[in-house]
């Protein structure tokens, strides 16, 4: 991530949460211009903030219509605020180019959390390599490396790495994994992919690289290069 | 009834009739007329024949002496004269003797009707015409003399006017009788202007009474047919006074029980509130559970007031609830983030999984979003710490989805199934470790499913812990898709 801090665009009216959210956002490391009242957009917001997050409810020009024209001239990722919890509100919001929205009340945490995700970079795969933490994947040639040292895994092993390094972070159900990287005739069901999974982590360190998500399967830590 | 009603009540009808007694009369005047005055000219052209054939049989019999003046056929004191005199039956009448220009060649004589002076300066024969003879109605027939050394040029021929050919083409008496039939047809009309009137009557009563008492209908004419027509009419009106009435119903309720279920959590929440302060007062650290418990206060007061929205919605029933593409992952997304503080506050680990490719369903959004988001409540809520939580979204052979929301706490007991989703159901795990619950949860997210024609099955796997399994048609989202749907895997 750049040292440079992230600057982010609160447009809230009420001046109790905008400040508590402007506060919780700047203890989390970003810089925040809060605004009071929707005004008319004429430039691209994009080339000064990473994220909007915008009230629907405001005076002077209304969250949608705000969110219309900044859509006009930037494609900067939006977060909608909406207390009405009103269906077509939300349908609008997405509509007009909103990302997501949240619905009050929240916890600081979640907004913190949703701001994060929406600012996350996606997995850059250019020329078929993936580079996920310690991890590089070389998608066309099937091979790996941990730390720059070239790792001996097996076909089936860097099928299921390769869809875990797509996705880092997320959990992946052992069902999709099992129907990407098995095939039934050769390497058995969902039960063997355990076995698979285990030869992998020794492979990488002992690796709590690799963690096990109850109920669901997989996930690929999405840790930083130390 | 006022009396300025009375008269508001009268007057249309009055209208009514003028209006009929003027149609009447504009279509039965010309007919009338047009009966009129083709039989006079019928009556007339016969007459003529029959009179010329009667004048040149004179002229045959005795012109010649007239139109040289030996008989000198005019009575010497003008005005005196009688037509009997010269004979009765159908041929009497008198022949007199005019020169070229339809002059008397007598100078006494009495003058052509215009219309036959013109004709015999023109030289015409056998034109008849009427005319007054000495102030008695006569016909007059012109004919050429046939001789061409006689004196005169024309003898004309005269008799009185037959009864049956009035001079006059336009009567009293049909037309009179033209007034009468009028007049009996707007007497025949009573009845019917009384039956509108009823029907008026019967409106307003209807009207007056909110439309619960029907007009009358009588008979199976057009007038029946206006009562029945305002019979559907008044009856679609109640039904919508009936919907809006539902729902100020349902919005009362509303704000009813919202008063009541969020006074209930919020005075628990004061209380702890409270017992923080006194803990700072006092000096002594506060409890770390009146902390966790506050902020479980706080999460189920925005659960609940999110409940009774959607409750409020369910029950004004279906055009208040949306029938748009909805796009799942998303709203698995929003409803674990919405979830995760409590989760981590309560060491239950939250996690979820979604597929590759976007999945839409058809529905109201918020109301998906609060059903599932019950039931991932719940399954953090009824957990213990370092419980774990699972919810997959995955597509289904044959157009299908389904959302699994699993967990590994207490489960239900034997029998709890089928009350489940009753509401105010709690069961013993609930009852003995969360008492705020109030069962509206699994109810609510039930109706939602069964809105959208979704299942939501409880299961209980064998190694214990509780899956709840909401499956649904996958549809075609729109065209114009949205960000959200094309950055659903961005997060
Ligand atoms: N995941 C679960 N594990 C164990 N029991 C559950 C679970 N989910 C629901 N129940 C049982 O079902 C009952 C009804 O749940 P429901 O969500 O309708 O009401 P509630 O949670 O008691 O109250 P509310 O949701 O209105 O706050 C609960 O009281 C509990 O006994
Ligand atoms: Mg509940």
């Amino acid at each position: 991530m750049d040292s440079q801090p992230q600057r982010l665009l609160l447009v809230e009216d009420d001046a109790e949460l905008g400040a508590q959210v402007v506060a919780d956002l700047k203890r989390a490391g970003y810089e925040v211009d809060w605004q009071t009242r929707g005004t008319a957009q004429h430039e691209d917001l994009g080339r000064i903030y990473a994220l909007v997050i915008l009230d629907l409810m405001l005076p002077g020009v209304h969250g949608l219509d705000m969110l219309k024209q900044l859509r006009a001239r930037s494609d900067v990722p939006v977060l909608v605020l909406s207390a009405r919890n009103e269906t077509l509100d939300k349908v609008r919001a997405l509509k007009l180019g909103a990302d997501d929205y949240m619905t009050k009340p929240f916890w600081p945490d979640e907004l913190l959390e949703r701001v994060r995700a929406r600012l996350r970079r996606p997995t850059l795969a250019r020329d078929g390599r993936l580079d996920v933490g310690r991890l590089s994947l070389d998608l066309g040639a099937r091979k790996l490396w941990l730390d720059g040292r070239e790792i001996d895994v097996t076909r089936v092993e860097f099928a299921m790495l390769s869809m875990l390094a797509k996705r880092p972070g997320e959990a992946i159900s052992r069902a999709a994994l099992a129907a990407e990287a098995l095939d039934p005739e050769r390497d058995g069901t969902e039960r063997t992919l355990d076995v698979h999974v285990s030869r992998l982590r020794r492979k990488l360190d002992g690796g709590d690289m690799i963690a096990t998500v109850w109920g669901i399967g997989y996930r690929l830590e999405a840790t930083k290069a130390p | 009834m006022s009396a300025p009603g009375q008269r508001a009540r009268l007057r249309p009808s009055l209208r009514l009739r003028g209006r009929l007694a003027i149609t009447g009369l504009a279509l039965a005047l010309p007919a009338m007329a047009a009966v009129v005055w083709g039989r006079h000219q019928y009556q007339w052209r016969s007459a003529q024949g029959t009179l010329l054939e009667v004048a040149r049989a004179r002229v045959a019999e005795g012109g010649r002496a007239i139109c040289d003046g030996q008989v000198r056929e005019w009575p010497p004191a003008p005005g005196e004269m009688s037509l009997r005199h010269a004979g009765g039956g159908a041929t009497f009448g008198r022949l007199i003797a005019y020169d070229r220009d339809g002059k008397p060649l007598d100078g006494d004589g009495p003058p052509l009707v215009p219309e036959l002076e013109n004709a015999a300066r023109e030289g015409r024969d056998g034109v008849v015409a009427m005319g007054d003879f000495g102030g008695r109605p006569v016909v007059q027939a012109l004919l050429r003399a046939p001789w061409s050394d006689a004196k005169c040029t024309y003898l004309a021929f005269v008799r009185p006017r037959p009864a049956e050919l009035p001079h006059d083409p336009w009567p009293v008496a049909p037309l009179g009788g033209a007034f009468v039939v009028v007049g009996l047809f707007l007497a025949a009309l009573g009845p019917v202007v009384r039956r509108i009137r009823r029907l008026t009557l019967g409106v307003r009563r209807s009207a007056a009474g909110a439309y619960l008492v029907p007009v009358a209908v009588e008979g199976r004419d057009e007038i029946a047919e206006l009562a029945t027509a305002f019979n559907g009419a008044a009856a679609e009106v109640r039904a919508q006074v009936e919907a809006q009435e539902h729902r100020e119903q349902v919005l009362r309720n509303f704000l009813a029980n919202t008063t009541h279920d969020v006074a209930i959590p919020l005075t628990v929440l004061q209380g702890r509130l409270a017992a923080m302060r006194r803990a700072q007062q006092a000096g002594t650290p506060v409890e770390g559970d009146l902390i966790t418990h506050a902020i479980e206060d706080a999460h189920h007061l925005g659960a609940l007031i999110h409940n009774l929205g959607a409750a409020a919605k369910l029950e004004a029933g279906e055009p208040e609830i949306s029938r748009l593409p909805v796009e799942l992952a998303g709203v698995v997304r929003r409803c674990v983030a919405r979830h995760q503080p409590l989760a981590e506050l309560l060491g239950v680990d939250l996690q979820a999984a979604l597929p590759e490719r976007a999945l839409h369903a058809t529905g109201d959004v918020t109301l998906l979003e609060e059903a599932i988001g019950n039931v991932v409540y719940n399954a953090i809520h009824y957990n213990a710490r370092g419980g774990h939580v699972a919810v997959v979204l995955d597509p289904l052979p044959s157009g299908r989805f389904s959302i699994t929301i699993a967990d590994d706490g207490p489960g239900l007991s034997p029998g709890e199934a089928e009350h489940l989703f009753e509401r105010a159901f709690r069961g013993d795990a609930a009852r003995s470790r969360k008492p705020q619950g109030r069962g509206l949860g699994l109810d609510i997210a039930k109706r939602v499913a069964d809105v959208h024609r979704m299942t939501l099955t409880p299961e209980s796997p064998a190694e214990g812990g509780l899956r709840m399994v909401l499956e649904g048609a996958i549809s075609e989202p729109e065209a114009s898709d949205t960000r959200e749907a094309r950055g659903a895997l961005a997060s």
